[in-house]
């Protein structure tokens, strides 16, 4: 029974793996609206406004296209509209309904459309590959020190194995579902980790139970 | 009679920590009030929120597309000033230059200036930005957390970088970007107060090139007595000034006691074409550093900050480097996050909702003993929240995620504790809940050991997310070893040993 559990494990992994594979290399790795190329308006109303208002006059206006709402300064009362693209009309027909709803003047011509640039993959990445290298580096040698019973070359390649691992399955998953890379990224990796190396210690302990019961017998 | 006394002194003592646990829950899941004016004010401190959660001082820069106006002589020299008169006598002509000449707006240049910008931030303790390039057009869109040295941070993002020590006279350029190594900051204390000095260091070329620029360009002072001053005046006045006209020198007399300083020639340190000192040097320099005081000696606090920021500031612009095109400041506002605070409310519900249905499960598999454990467990969450609180503790996406991990951590404990107890109590061991409480933690603290090492290594380091994910679950864990070792294992002693 625990075998074909297992086995089924071992398949369901291989499929992650090699269909997230093939989705990374077609399309690629989907983003937050924050870190593609977007563009962007920032409209000064004068006055406090709700984000739910906005938010209905973007869905009325730009559709199904991701938004980001921001206020602006510490007033609040000019608002940053983020998106993938803005056409001139979706612009003016966005002030007309935010001039009807908060009974302001605003002029389109006055506002113009902004293109922020993207933030590479590899920079969001890049503070967090050393410390992490430090890291599994100092775990993998604590590892080979209290689990010296067992067979370091071994504990090794299993510990790195379950590590990566884990971190490809995630990839894979987030490939698979069309995840975007953004905030929330950094945090499950961080937690994909944390769990693998409880895995590698639950796992090394238990083989070193059974070495105890051998040396028992 | 007395084990009644003993029944009752066992439910007081329960319900005293139960009293505080609800105490403590009340004071930090919802503060403490006091009237201030016509306000109530929560007195409890607020927590401190990272970039991703407070929201980002957001900045723009724009390749300078300005042009630069210029006077060139029939040769093709660039002259420094002249009038028209000047210009039309001597055929000068006036010519408009970009300061971003077409061959500088290169990819290449977009990304050395993004990487040059990228080493400021790092130079400047920015432990959280995101930046953007937009290699067709070279603007760079820059993120970084709201505080009191955003707006520093920003005054030197956009700063060239240009130094230079030149000839005063012919305007040479005899040292510049290319010969420095490193700067530094120096503080001097004497009766009169502190002086910041910017120490520049230089490589080995630019050490050579120093020694013998400070050894070309030297003060020559003579102090004179009354005899020798006269002597000099004489022999000034004997021989014409034919010879003297030839050294840029100085002739000052005095009456009485005369003194004679004979400047022969001085430099001119020059950062982005500003003047920041015209000097000679009294000896030669063979350290390969100069140290250029910054404000004078001070004894106020706030004049010798402000000093220091000023050197610091210069100091980051020469280490990173000179940036290769020159770059407008287009936007520069605070953008408030996107993630509000009724989105934090949010997810302070939903954990607590799942912490409710957790200590139910708690209640129904361990009955009384799930109960105080329980109890014990809502106390744990209220004294971490107040400990991430006075802690100072930056609280960003990532370390939610930390306090998320640390309830699930204290969960598992409470679980294995309980379940230790259980498998105890039926063996009928004695001094169960002691026993148990080591077992339990002995079996977990070795499975997390892992967890721990991460968690310290990350409390290191400087990029904001990691050191709060790091430095949160650093208390998690500690509080989860103290608290659980005082208050759970207490209520649970006098519950499971007072039978």
């Amino acid at each position: 029974m625990k075998q074909k559990s297992t086995k089924i494990l071992v398949i369901f992994i291989a499929i992650i793996l090699v269909v997230g594979a093939v989705i990374i290399f077609a399309k690629g790795l989907a983003f937050e609206l924050k870190y593609q190329n977007n563009q962007k308006v920032e409209i000064n109303l004068g006055k406090e406004f709700n984000e739910n208002d906005i938010k209905e006059i973007t869905n009325e206006v730009l559709g199904n296209q991701p938004v980001i709402i921001q206020a602006i300064e510490v007033y609040k009362d000019s608002v940053s509209i983020t998106t993938t693209q803005i056409t001139e009309e979706q612009k003016t027909n966005m002030v007309a309904k935010i001039n009807e709803k908060y009974g302001t003047e605003l002029k389109a011509e006055d506002i113009t459309i902004e293109h922020v640039s993207h933030v590479r993959g590899r920079d969001i990445i890049k503070p967090y590959v050393i410390p992490f290298v430090i890291v599994t580096a100092i775990i993998l040698a604590y590892l080979v020190i209290r689990y010296n019973k067992l067979n370091s070359l071994e504990l090794l390649t299993q510990s790195i194995g379950i590590i990566v691992l884990a971190q490809l399955v995630l990839l894979g998953i987030i490939a698979i579902t069309r995840m975007p890379i953004g905030k929330f990224t950094i945090p499950t990796i961080l937690l994909v980790y944390m769990l693998s190396t409880y895995i590698c210690t639950t796992k090394f302990d238990k083989d070193l139970e059974k070495i105890k019961v051998k040396e028992n017998k | 009679m007395k084990k009644e006394n003993r029944n009752v002194m066992k439910k007081i003592k329960i319900l005293t920590i139960v009293l505080l646990i609800i105490l403590v829950s009340m004071v930090s899941f919802f503060g403490i009030y006091k009237q201030n004016k016509n306000q109530m004010i929560n007195t409890v401190k607020n927590y401190s929120y990272a970039m991703d959660i407070n929201g980002t001082r957001t900045i723009k820069l724009k390749v300078n597309t300005e042009k630069e106006e210029i006077i060139k002589d029939s040769e093709g020299n660039v002259i420094e000033s002249a009038t028209d008169e000047e210009i039309q006598q001597n055929g000068y002509v006036k010519e408009e230059v970009p300061n971003n000449s077409e061959e500088v707006l290169t990819e290449e240049n977009y990304n050395q200036s993004k990487k040059i910008i990228e080493k400021r931030l790092k130079k400047m303790g920015v432990g959280d930005y995101n930046i953007g390039l937009n290699t067709q057009t070279g603007e760079i869109d820059i993120e970084i957390p709201e505080n009191s040295d955003a707006d520093t941070i920003v005054g030197i993002l956009n700063t060239i970088g240009r130094f230079e020590i030149i000839d005063s006279e012919t305007k040479e350029v005899l040292l510049d970007n290319s010969n420095i190594k490193a700067s530094d900051i120096l503080y001097n204390s004497t009766s009169s107060g502190t002086t910041t000095y910017l120490e520049i260091a230089f490589d080995k070329d630019g050490k050579n090139k120093l020694e013998e620029i400070s050894k070309t360009y030297v003060a020559v002072e003579e102090e004179t007595t009354e005899e020798a001053a006269e002597e000099t005046t004489e022999e000034t006045t004997e021989e014409t000034t034919e010879e003297t006209t030839t050294e840029t020198s100085e002739t000052t007399e005095t009456d009485e006691n005369s003194t004679e300083t004979a400047e022969t020639k001085e430099i001119i340190i020059k950062i982005d074409d500003e003047e920041i000192l015209t000097t000679s040097f009294d000896e030669p320099i063979t350290t390969g550093k100069i140290q250029l005081s910054v404000g004078t000696a001070t004894t106020d606090t706030s004049t010798l900050q402000d000093n220091i920021a000023q050197a610091r500031n210069v100091a980051t612009v020469l280490d990173s480097g000179k940036l290769p095109i020159q770059y407008d400041l287009d936007k520069n506002e605070y953008i408030l996050s996107d993630i509000s605070e009724q989105d934090l409310v949010i997810i302070e519900i939903a954990i607590a909702a799942i912490v409710v249905i957790g200590i139910i499960v708690l209640i129904i598999k361990y009955k009384s003993n799930g109960l105080l454990a329980g109890f014990s467990y809502i106390g744990l969450v209220a004294l971490y929240m107040l400990l991430i609180r006075y802690t100072n503790v930056i609280i960003s996406i990532e370390s939610i995620f930390g306090i998320i991990v640390m309830l699930i951590l204290n969960y598992i404990f409470t679980i294995m504790l309980l379940s230790n107890i259980n498998k105890m109590s039926k063996e009928k061991k004695s001094n169960v809940v002691n026993k148990a409480t080591l077992e339990t933690y002995t079996k977990f603290f070795n499975r997390i050991i892992p967890i721990c090492i991460m968690v310290i290594a990350f409390c290191f380091v400087k990029w904001i997310p990691i050191n709060s994910f790091g430095m949160i679950s650093f208390w998690g864990l500690t509080i989860i070893a103290v608290y659980n070792a005082v208050i759970t294992r207490f209520l649970l002693k006098i519950k499971t040993e007072g039978k």
